[in-house]
């Protein structure tokens, strides 16, 4: 019988020190279709630590993100095309709103409406202070809208929703961890802990690819 | 020698700021340049140099017509005012300010010759 209170701290404890241990690997993708803006959003992305990939259009992020248009509709997971770049995870997506063709609002609503990418937080820039299209890319599902120029103190702002995405996909992990212990016979504690806390420090590499359990229904 | 230089650099970046060709956005763009991207500044200069030329240029093309037209132009003037805006140069993005003002009425004097800074290319000194 597993020690409930014991194992939770550990839990806790294994939980925060993977968000500190991970958190000069954050990967932020910068889309912008102006390249001084894509220069200096990736500056002050990188002065924070964070690995940074530009792009200048939003199909070009949907397609570095594993996605091609003609799939976005699709919420089937197994449907999605394969890019190259399927193993990068992507832990926030930053994005200009005023782009030609794709408008950052349009790349908001297509990564909210895929079963895969939907958990991403998105933060909109824009160099114009409409309050409706603020409020319109907050209601879309956008967690922040930066007015441009985006400055040094913005970037903090970007942290807890970084820390949180980790966070959750942490908790869905030990969930599934939980699972698949389940059904297991009883053995003694001190074996069952060290076999579940082997399983948690071996399933959280940064290259695992997000997409394996967003469809993860735990009961 | 290179002391005296950096003082020189900083009284002519000074003295746009004084007048107003410059704003503090200059200065964020500056704290941000370290020692991995020592060059971060002058980049961002030459790209912002680069990149205006040819809205410059395409801007002139629209404003040689016989018959002018405004809303072509305000999305090369949008970027112009974007791009000025994110490296502080405060003078270049008034002046697109004033343009777009103008486009709306839709007024061919409104247009503005826009002199580039100097300190374009006094920071790659």
């Amino acid at each position: 019988m597993v020690n409930a209170p014991d194992f939770t701290a550990r839990k806790r404890e294994r939980v925060t020190v993977m968000g500190m241990a991970t958190e000069a690997q954050f990967h932020v993708l910068a889309v912008d279709d102006s390249c001084i803006d894509r220069k200096l959003i990736e500056k002050l992305l990188k002065n924070s630590s964070y690995h940074v990939t530009t792009v200048d259009s939003g199909s070009k992020a949907l397609e570095f993100l594993g996605l091609h248009e003609d799939n976005l509709r699709n919420s089937n997971p197994s449907s999605v095309s394969l890019h190259h770049n399927q193993e990068i995870e992507i832990n926030l997506i930053i994005t200009d709103y005023c782009m030609p063709g794709m408008t950052g609002y349009d790349l908001l609503k297509r990564i909210k409406e895929s079963s895969s990418l939907k958990d991403i937080p998105v933060v909109i820039m824009s160099s114009e202070n409409v309050p409706s299209r603020i409020s319109r890319c907050l209601e879309e599902g956008a967690e922040e809208f930066f007015l441009k120029p985006v400055q040094s103190s913005d970037m903090k702002r970007l942290r807890p929703h970084l820390l949180k995405g980790k966070f959750r996909e942490q908790q869905q992990l030990f969930q599934l961890q939980l699972q698949q212990q389940q059904p297991q016979p009883q053995q003694h504690p001190n074996n069952k802990r060290k076999a579940m806390e082997e399983g948690l420090s071996g399933g959280l590499s940064p290259e695992r690819t997000r997409p394996r359990y967003s469809g993860l229904t735990v009961v | 020698m290179a002391e005296r230089c950096r003082q020189m650099l900083k009284s002519f970046v000074q003295s746009l700021y004084d007048e107003g060709m410059l704003d503090l956005q200059f200065a964020q763009l500056q704290a941000l340049q370290d020692a991995s991207n020592p060059s971060f500044v002058a980049d961002v200069i030459k790209l912002f140099c680069q990149d205006t030329e040819k809205i410059i240029m395409e801007l002139n093309k629209y404003l040689s017509e016989r018959v002018v037209d405004f809303q072509g132009m305000d999305s090369y003037v949008h970027q112009l005012k974007g791009s000025s805006s994110s490296i502080g140069a405060q003078l270049i993005k008034t002046a697109c300010n004033e343009f777009r003002q103008a486009c709306d009425s839709n007024c061919r004097k409104g247009w503005k010759k826009v002199s580039f800074p100097m300190v374009l290319e006094g920071h790659s000194v």
